[in-house]
């Protein structure tokens, strides 16, 4: 049901599956609990009620405990897996991560504006705010078996960077920076999805991330970086006319 | 004006008596429920088949379905209409502790109603921001071209719906707590009541922080402060209306659960011929789970940029809040064990919202655990979910109580078979277009999509949009003939003759159906018993009746009639 996975982290996944997989087994037994009852109990067979409980129905009370347990072990696996991806996420920790697996780190902005994604890439040097700092509109290209830091804000009202492939979802908010870290692990091509209401082009809003091997990413980095301002320049010119179009879309499905 | 039409507005219109509130509350919220349902049907149907709408016409209608069957629906029907209809009914009053207030909330409800239509013409068109009305993409009039006049409406017609609410909602607790009878102790009221209670509680103490917030974002709009908006000269913070927002949206959700679990809680043991399982476990869980309710709202922003060891807390309490749901549920579900299960309409319907609710309650935990929500926030799984809450309030619980109490207020019969199918053909649909919603979830379809056209890893999943908009249309369809019948039914069903047709316990039971003008004539209500005296022995079961009433009537004298009528 969920779209292929993309990436080797298992944290969110496993938490997906422990939930669903105890909803669904409690909620059958309650269904199964529930349609016996309503058949035992029925005035057909039952026609004259009584005021006590027998004890075995009693035991039912042990559902809560076992929702008690469930729970916690619930919650155990959810904040376990929350530290790694939300509080440990700060430059050291992604590095460390990646360091003990050979991989590499990838640092990338996004800024969400309606209707399309702008990626900011520090560039071969890996320094923000030299001239060969990379601008790129609605395609985040990144290489294989890396950790991506991406911080995200937007520019005009909210807008949710959601990665289905790999996961990850997470608002971009006017005038704050949020992060978020993931790993790419297989080539391909993939969808970024916008998932907090931004206007109406809202399911237009379609991005991509292109996972390339090592060294094609290598190659790319070289082609594209050059002259930031030039290239931010005719962004958000090509920006302004994929906002323009989406207008012009709108008004003709009107 | 005559005498006669003085009396006949005075009677039906701006009547002070609390059934007439009630019922116009009820009826209100039926056109309204017709209005919102019409606006499921449009939106469904260009999901269907994307195109048929522009694409801020369905957002729009979204907006609009949502805030009408939250605020217009589900709160006129569940503490309005069943409120003002049971509450002095159930604890022996004759009316209302202030009817004057009770009849200004219901005329502020229907300006309230107006002015929210009057907000969906106005040129430029209504608010289709989404219900939760999340700024800056409300505060900001280039955000959605020109439909600044219909913002503005749509919030001054929430706001004047809360207002409404608030008075009804002052007037229940007042109410309940002084105008008992004789006799009826707080661990004596009906569960309806007690829900009734903490659901009033609950909204008076959740409403403020939304007000204010709706405030400041009028004045982002009109007086351009930047509360909640970001320039480059001013930074304010988009998250802080989030928070005022859900600190009244969580609570609010369950203003309009614990009605709702109190219906089912007074139809279960009429039909099941035993005392309710655990009368005070229900009532304790149910405070425990209000004053819960307050600590999680934030687990709507778990990845809205809040702080995430926070987050920790508010998924803590959210999981937590599972306990007390739970064992409310299994309490409920043992008060079913050694009854004799009668299957009247009424509790077919019951039955049906209960297991929705198993349903519901279970598939709010992918939610309430953040990492896996971080999957799940704001897809289709969401939207499943609250549903299968929401609708099962506002809708299942709402027309069950509406079969059960229908003798009592219109002093007619709703045809049994009839309420039988419409249960069964209600509880297909609504899980056709439901269910299939936690699958599109899981495929990491985002919500509020006028069409999934644009992601080629949604593409195979049209046809469930296909299969979900035709149950959309057959749901409709089915409460249609069921509105029909029952504006039908309350002019020309067939008269009951026993004020008592369930043989059930409360006290609504021994006033005439319909109650008079001051519910019991010269006659009082005493109670003497607890609600729920079920399967009784002794003498009584020697002459073959198996229910004890909660209370007698005793025949006033006549000084104390005159008092009393005076007062009235």
């Amino acid at each position: 049901m969920r779209p292929l996975r993309a990436t080797d982290y298992p944290g969110i996944d496993l938490s997906i599956d422990i939930v669903l997989w105890g909803i669904v087994i409690v909620g059958i037994f309650s269904f199964i609990i529930l349609a016996y009852g309503l058949w035992r109990f029925s005035a057909k067979r039952n026609p004259v009620a009584s005021r006590t409980i027998p004890p075995a129905f009693r035991r039912l009370v042990f559902l809560d405990i076992a929702v008690l347990i469930f729970d916690i072990v619930l919650l155990a696996v959810n904040i376990y897996f929350w530290a790694d991806l939300f509080i440990e996420n700060d430059d050291a920790s992604i590095q460390e991560r990646a360091a003990a697996e050979n991989a590499e780190v990838v640092y990338v902005k996004a800024i969400g504006r309606q209707f399309f994604w702008t990626f900011l890439y520090p560039g071969p040097d890996g320094q923000w705010n030299t001239n060969d700092d990379i601008i790129r509109g609605n395609t985040l290209v990144l290489p294989a078996n890396a950790y991506v830091a991406v911080d995200i804000t937007a520019n005009d009202v909210l807008h949710s960077f959601f990665l289905p492939n790999f996961r990850i979802k997470y608002d971009a908010i006017p005038g704050i920076n949020t992060r978020v870290w993931f790993k790419t692990t297989r080539e391909g091509k993939y969808e970024i999805a916008c998932a907090e209401l931004c206007g109406a082009g809202h399911y237009k809003m379609r991005g991509e991330v292109e996972v390339l091997s090592q060294k094609n990413y290598q190659e790319w980095l070289q082609q594209v970086s050059g002259n930031s301002y030039l290239r931010y320049a005719s962004l958000t010119t090509q920006g302004e006319s994929t906002l323009h179009n989406n207008e012009q879309n709108s008004e003709e499905t009107e | 004006m005559s005498a006669a039409e003085t009396s006949w507005v005075k009677q039906y219109l701006f009547s002070t008596d609390h059934k007439v509130i009630g019922k116009q509350y009820l009826l209100t919220g039926l056109f309204m429920a017709l209005i919102g349902g019409i606006l499921a049907v449009a939106f469904r149907t260009n999901l269907a088949s994307p195109g048929v709408l522009s694409d801020s016409a369905y957002l729009r209608l979204v907006t609009y379905h949502g805030s009408i069957m939250f605020f217009w629906v589900a709160m006129p029907v569940l503490l309005g209409g069943f409120g003002n209809l049971l509450i002095p009914l159930m604890i022996g009053a004759r009316d209302m502790a202030f009817p004057t207030l009770n009849m200004l909330s219901y005329w502020t409800f229907v300006v309230s109603a107006i002015v929210l239509i009057l907000s969906f013409f106005v040129p430029g068109g209504g608010f289709s921001g989404g219900w939760t009305i999340y700024p800056p993409l409300s505060a900001m009039p280039d955000a959605f071209l020109g439909e600044h006049l219909g913002t503005i409406l749509f919030l001054l017609a929430v706001a004047l719906e809360f207002a409404s609410m608030l008075m009804g909602g002052v007037n229940f607790i007042a109410t309940i707590i002084t105008m008992r009878t004789k006799g009826l102790s707080f661990f004596r009221l009906p569960l309806m009541i007690w829900m009734q209670l903490i659901a009033s509680v609950l909204f008076l103490l959740s409403v403020t922080p939304l007000i204010a917030g709706a405030f400041m974002l009028m004045m982002d709009i009109f007086a351009g402060t930047h509360f909640f908006t970001v320039t480059a000269e001013h930074t304010g913070n988009p998250i802080l209306f989030q928070h005022l927002f859900w600190f009244f949206g969580h609570p609010e959700v369950y203003v309009i659960l614990f009605p709702a679990l109190g219906i089912i809680a007074e139809i279960f043991p009429a039909n099941t011929r035993r005392p309710f399982y655990s009368y005070k476990t229900l009532v304790w869980t149910a405070i425990i789970a209000g004053v819960l309710s307050f600590l999680v709202w934030a687990h709507h922003q778990f990845v809205a940029g809040i702080n995430p060891y926070s987050a920790i807390w508010f998924s803590v309490f959210t999981v937590a809040i599972s306990v007390p749901f739970s064992i409310s549920l299994v309490v409920m579900g043992l008060s079913l064990v050694n009854g004799s299960i009668r299957f009247t309409a009424p509790m077919v319907w019951a039955v049906g919202a209960y297991a929705m609710f198993i349903i519901g309650g279970l598939t709010g935990l992918p939610l309430g655990a953040f990492t896996a929500d971080v999957y799940f926030h704001d897809t289709y799984f969401v939207v499943a979910h609250f549903h299968y809450t929401v609708f099962t309030i506002a809708v299942l619980s709402a027309i069950a109580g509406l079969y059960y109490w229908f003798p009592k207020w219109f002093g007619r019969q709703l045809n049994e078979t009839f309420g039988k199918w419409h249960a069964i053909l209600t509880l297909i649909f609504y899980n056709g277009f439901a269910f299939p919603g936690f699958f599109l979830g899981l495929a990491g379809h985002p919500r509020r999509y006028a069409s999934l056209g644009f992601f080629e890893y949604l593409h195979e999943y049209q046809w469930v949009h296909v299969m979900m908009t035709v149950s959309t249309y057959l749901l409709f369809a089915t409460q249609l003939v069921f509105a029909v019948y029952f504006i039908y039914a309350i002019f020309k069903g067939k008269k009951v003759e026993d004020p008592n047709p369930w043989k059930a316990t409360t006290l609504e039971w021994l006033a005439p159906s319909p109650p008079p003008h001051l519910n019991w004539g010269n006659t009082h209500p005493i109670v003497e018993h607890d609600p729920y005296e079920y399967a009784v022995n002794g003498e009584l079961k020697a002459k073959g009746i198996d229910f004890l009433p909660q209370g007698k009537l005793y025949v006033l004298k006549k000084s104390d009639a005159e008092k009393q009528e005076q007062e009235g």
